[in-house]
């Protein structure tokens, strides 16, 4: 589900690195579920977690704070869909090898528009891991945060 | 086998080649026409229920069923209505069966296929039997104005769960005895357990598979249905499906008399069994399969 190339990102547009972002595509069976059923996601680099507060979904041009999706139900994330993991961070990452590891919680839940508020329904964690070579490329994501 | 029963298959069948590759809507709309079938049935998330469909994306998903001989049988909805009922209310569930009728009703489906769902460990089987009643009461007649049938889902046996086994979706059918509540009893209930066949659920990981549901439940579903679903997983050199006793439940659909849609789903393509099968071509026998029982026109098996 990790997929392409990890980028840093410039946000304020001063040409240095805010953050970085990865590509994750849905690849769940029954794939499209409103954003309050992915929940906990998490991201480390090189064995030291980031702070939910600072990791954000980003879906069709719109970021979604990771500690804040709970309740989303009329934003939903599509079957095979690309999002971005995006991941404010000063300096964003330095050029060269990083272990990645993204754990998204899941719900099994089944109904399609209701989310699991109580966590009535048991729940599981998904998570994917791969290793990439950052370069020195950077894009600026102005106006998004 | 009545001349008016349809088969078919529903695009769930070849869903690992979707996930694979990215298959468009419409591609497999063309594969399951590929097959032989005469009927299709979709999941929701195929139309766009993310929340709301795209009109103009539902009229192209009808042109294209229509443009490659097939008929919608049913739409098939992820629900578990005891629950969210208790996550948000009875009225945002019936509001959505609503929406699911007006666009099944829009694409000519015959059928929405639904699950109870679970119990939540808040209710008792009473108390949640209770919710759902209402439930069914208040869309029965938003069903009848669509000419839309309410098909209950039945792919559990008892001893996994009281909702949606048949003999809890047939208590609460005969209960209102209406040609638009039916109940869909699926082969997964009557699957024979064998070595290395999954034996969990998705939905339930903890709840282990129970036994078998008697044969004759089946039968007694039967003049309470207008679908079946015909869950087969792998077939041996002679075609046969060795998981579910098929020619006992064929002739119980034989006995009947009855016309129904019988689609099949296909699921052998899941990591847990032959992943490394063509899901299309194990569908393609999937329908010959079922096509000796009288059913369905031959038209072939080729992409």
């Amino acid at each position: 589900m990790l997929i392409g190339e990890i980028l840093n990102v410039d946000l304020d547009g001063d040409g240095r690195a805010d953050g970085f972002q990865i590509s994750v595509r849905n690849q769940f069976f029954h794939g499209s579920h409103p954003l309050g059923w992915f929940r906990d996601i998490a991201v480390t680099v090189d064995g030291e977690t980031l702070p939910p507060a600072q990791t954000y979904l980003g879906l069709r041009g719109q970021l979604f704070r990771c500690d804040s999706l709970r309740s989303i139900l009329e934003v939903f994330w599509k079957e095979r869909e690309i999002a971005t993991i995006l991941v404010v961070r000063q300096h964003g990452l330095s050029a060269g090898p990083h272990r990645i590891e993204c754990s998204i919680g899941t719900s099994v839940q089944t109904y399609t528009r209701a989310l699991d508020l109580f966590d009535v329904r048991e729940r599981g964690t998904l998570v994917l891991e791969q290793d990439f070579e950052v370069s020195g490329e950077m894009i600026a994501l102005r106006g998004l945060l | 086998m009545n001349i008016a029963s349809r088969l078919g298959a529903s695009t769930w069948s070849i869903e690992g080649l979707l996930l694979q590759g990215g298959n468009s809507v419409e591609r497999q709309i063309e594969l399951i026409a590929s097959t032989g079938a005469e009927i299709i049935d979709l999941p929701e998330y195929h139309l766009g229920f993310d929340p709301h469909p795209n009109l103009h994306r539902l009229h192209t998903i009808r042109d294209t069923i229509k443009a490659n001989g097939l008929e919608l049988s049913g739409i098939f909805f992820h629900t578990d209505l005891v629950a969210a009922t208790d996550f948000y209310s009875a009225e945002k569930v019936i509001a959505d069966l609503q929406e699911y009728l007006a666009v099944a009703g829009f694409l000519g489906a015959a059928a929405i296929e639904i699950s109870n769902g679970n119990l939540i460990p808040s209710l008792s089987e009473q108390e949640a039997r209770d919710r759902l009643l209402p439930i069914y009461e208040a869309i029965i007649p938003t069903a009848e104005y669509y000419g839309v049938v309410v098909a209950i889902n039945a792919a559990r046996p008892l001893t996994v769960s009281a909702f949606k086994s048949p003999e809890s979706a047939l208590g609460i059918v005969k209960e209102f005895d209406s040609p638009f509540l039916r109940v869909t009893p699926d082969f997964e209930c009557w699957r024979i357990t064998r070595e290395g066949m999954p034996t969990k659920y998705v939905e339930a990981p903890n709840a282990v598979r129970g036994l078998a549901t008697p044969l004759e439940v089946f039968a007694d579903c039967l003049p309470y249905a207008r679908r079946i679903e015909a869950k087969l997983y792998e077939f041996d050199e002679d075609g046969n499906e060795p998981n579910f006793p098929v020619d006992e439940l064929m002739a119980m659909v034989e006995d009947n008399g009855a016309a129904f849609d019988i689609s099949i789903e296909y699921e052998g393509w899941v990591p847990e069994i032959h992943p490394e099968r063509d899901a299309y071509e194990e569908t393609v026998k999937a329908v010959q399969l079922l096509q000796r029982y009288g059913l369905g026109r031959n038209r072939g098996g080729s992409k």
